[in-house]
């Protein structure tokens, strides 16, 4: 909880950050300079939203609430300029926190579990998820292919079958650490979630993932 | 009940939860081989019954709705939905329009409606509205979508949808284009319809599930997306619900009307 309220306060100050050059676009979403939709197209989705979850709790209606990059993903229809490219990848970094004891690989098989389990974050009238009962998943294989003898693999992202060949030097954990933390911290607008930012995973089954990714002896990186 | 009986002694249900994932595709299709029909066409005759029977605090039948071409027309208005309806000066789609009538007309209650508006086979909770919206579309078979989008608020409408199909939100920085703005793509071993290249699937909405032994119909559809992408649950016939419907139909303009189909 505490750590979604720091993340809440990073978020409104780094937009606020970016006043001066980027004030027209803080001001509003509209105003974003050859964005695919107009200000008013935006202003009249952003009231559609308004009007059309009235059933929810306000609690509920948070999770509509778009934060700055969400903003320039959708006025750019995912392919934001170079400079706003830029300007999220920047914003991105600084809300990746590290684990205090470093960043580390945690248990493969636990890693396999949490990166089938698409378990997690679900709300409203039927039952909803509770992270009390059972963790929030990562749903990798959702998107990607991870070990070659599980074929039930999606294709959103790249094959990540045979990762750990990039070997675990501090370069390699960091990046990998990084990605799954916030992975629009490399790639502005990616369609991977950002599962630290939005406290889905925790540093340690981060770190389990990650063992799943890069351990010689996961099933990822046998043939 | 009706179609229940039907299903049984067809030996339709009960089949559904046994396809694995795997073989999933292949066996849609043997399924479809081995019935002429779709199981839904139950639903579309549940709704016939429905729509010309008297109902709701003022005992009328939904006869004398306007669905676009007139009160009572029901043959091709869904090719032509979602609209603009000067009565109440707002685009719906065919669900948002039927539950108008239903208030208006029949002076039922909009939460009961909302409240019953999907149904749950394994709890045994019935929907009429799944049955009626089924019956109604039906009559557009053969029939291609068409929409004008000739009134500002229709056209606002479609606008306003692929904001809405672009806009990012929610605990997995999801928007209906991560998933629906590509050729090829699956999410495990589901294949993902692409709204910017396809003429078929919307066409192919309401559709008999499967898997969920019922008729699904395309609000039910923008609640489930949603809800998958970890929003709240979104209002039924709410304008974001119609806006994304309106959006999604128009780009599947010249794909031809065969409702309910059959999917997984
Ligand atoms: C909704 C789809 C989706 C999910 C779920 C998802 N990813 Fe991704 N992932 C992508 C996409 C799209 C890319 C390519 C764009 C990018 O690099 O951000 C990607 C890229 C990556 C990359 C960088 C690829 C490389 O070669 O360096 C890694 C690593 C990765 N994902 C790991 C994961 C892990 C681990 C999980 C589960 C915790 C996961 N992803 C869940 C969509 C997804
Ligand atoms: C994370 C991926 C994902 C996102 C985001 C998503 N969907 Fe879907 N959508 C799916 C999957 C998977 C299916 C197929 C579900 C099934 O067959 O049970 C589907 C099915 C559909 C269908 C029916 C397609 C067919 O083949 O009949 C429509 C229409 C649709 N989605 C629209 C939307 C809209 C509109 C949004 C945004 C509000 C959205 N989706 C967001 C994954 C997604």
């Amino acid at each position: 909880m505490k750590k979604s309220i720091i993340n809440f306060i990073r978020y409104s100050t780094l937009s606020l950050a970016g006043v001066g050059a980027l004030t027209s676009v803080n001001a509003h979403a509209g105003e974003f300079k050859g964005a695919n939709f107009d200000s008013q197209t935006l202003q009249s989705a952003e009231q559609a939203v308004k009007e059309s979850w009235t059933r929810s709790t306000p609690e509920e209606r948070k999770r509509l609430v778009q934060d700055y990059s969400m903003k320039v993903c959708t006025a750019y229809k995912d392919k934001p300029t170079e400079a706003l490219a830029k300007r999220i990848k920047e914003l991105n970094r600084a809300l990746i926190e590290y684990p205090k004891e470093g960043i580390k690989l945690g248990d493969w098989k636990q890693g396999e579990d949490l990166a089938k389990s698409g378990y997690g974050m679900r709300i409203g009238t039927i039952k909803p998820d509770n992270p009390k009962k059972k963790p929030n998943g990562g749903n990798c294989y959702a998107c990607h292919a991870l070990s070659p003898s599980e074929p039930a693999a999606g294709n959103l992202g790249p094959k990540l079958t045979g990762y750990g060949k990039r070997g675990t030097n501090d370069a390699m954990m960091k990046y990998t650490y990084e990605k799954i933390y916030n992975a629009h911290a490399f790639y502005a607008c990616s369609g991977m979630p950002r599962f630290g930012v939005h406290n889905v995973l925790s540093s340690k089954q981060i770190a389990d993932i990650m063992a799943f990714l890069m351990d010689p002896k996961s099933p990822v990186n046998q043939k | 009940m009706k179609q229940l009986t039907k299903l049984l002694l067809m030996g339709v249900i009960g089949t559904g939860l046994s396809f694995s994932a795997l073989a999933e595709e292949a066996s849609v299709k043997d399924y479809r081989a081995m019935l002429e029909d779709s199981p839904g066409d139950f639903w579309v005759d549940d709704g016939k019954d429905l729509f010309y029977a008297k109902a709701g605090p003022k005992n009328v039948s939904l006869e004398k709705c306007d669905l676009g071409k007139g009160s009572g027309v029901v043959e091709g208005v869904y090719a032509e939905l979602p609209k603009y309806f000067a009565d109440i000066n707002q685009v719906m789609d065919l669900e948002a329009r039927l539950m108008h009538c239903m208030i208006t007309l029949q002076g039922k209650n909009k939460d009961s409606i909302i409240k019953n508006a999907f149904s749950n086979p394994k709890k045994g909770k019935d929907s009429e509205m799944e049955k009626i919206v089924a019956f109604v579309a039906a009559q557009s078979n053969g029939q291609k979508f068409q929409l004008s989008l000739a009134h500002p608020k229709e056209m606002e409408s479609y606008k306003t949808g692929e904001a809405l199909f672009w806009r990012r939100s929610g605990t997995m920085d999801f928007s209906c284009a991560t998933c629906h703005a590509a050729d090829g793509k699956r999410i495990r071993l589901q294949t993902l319809y692409n709204a910017y290249n396809d003429k078929e699937t919307i066409p192919s909405w309401p559709t008999y599930r499967v898997s969920k032994s019922t008729v699904r119909t395309m609000q039910n559809r923008m609640w489930d997306c949603h809800w998958q992408m970890r929003l709240p649950d979104v209002d039924f016939g709410s304008k974001a619900t119609v806006d994304l419907i309106t959006f999604m139909t128009k780009q599947s303009e010249g794909g031809v009307i065969q409702v309910p189909s059959i999917k997984r």
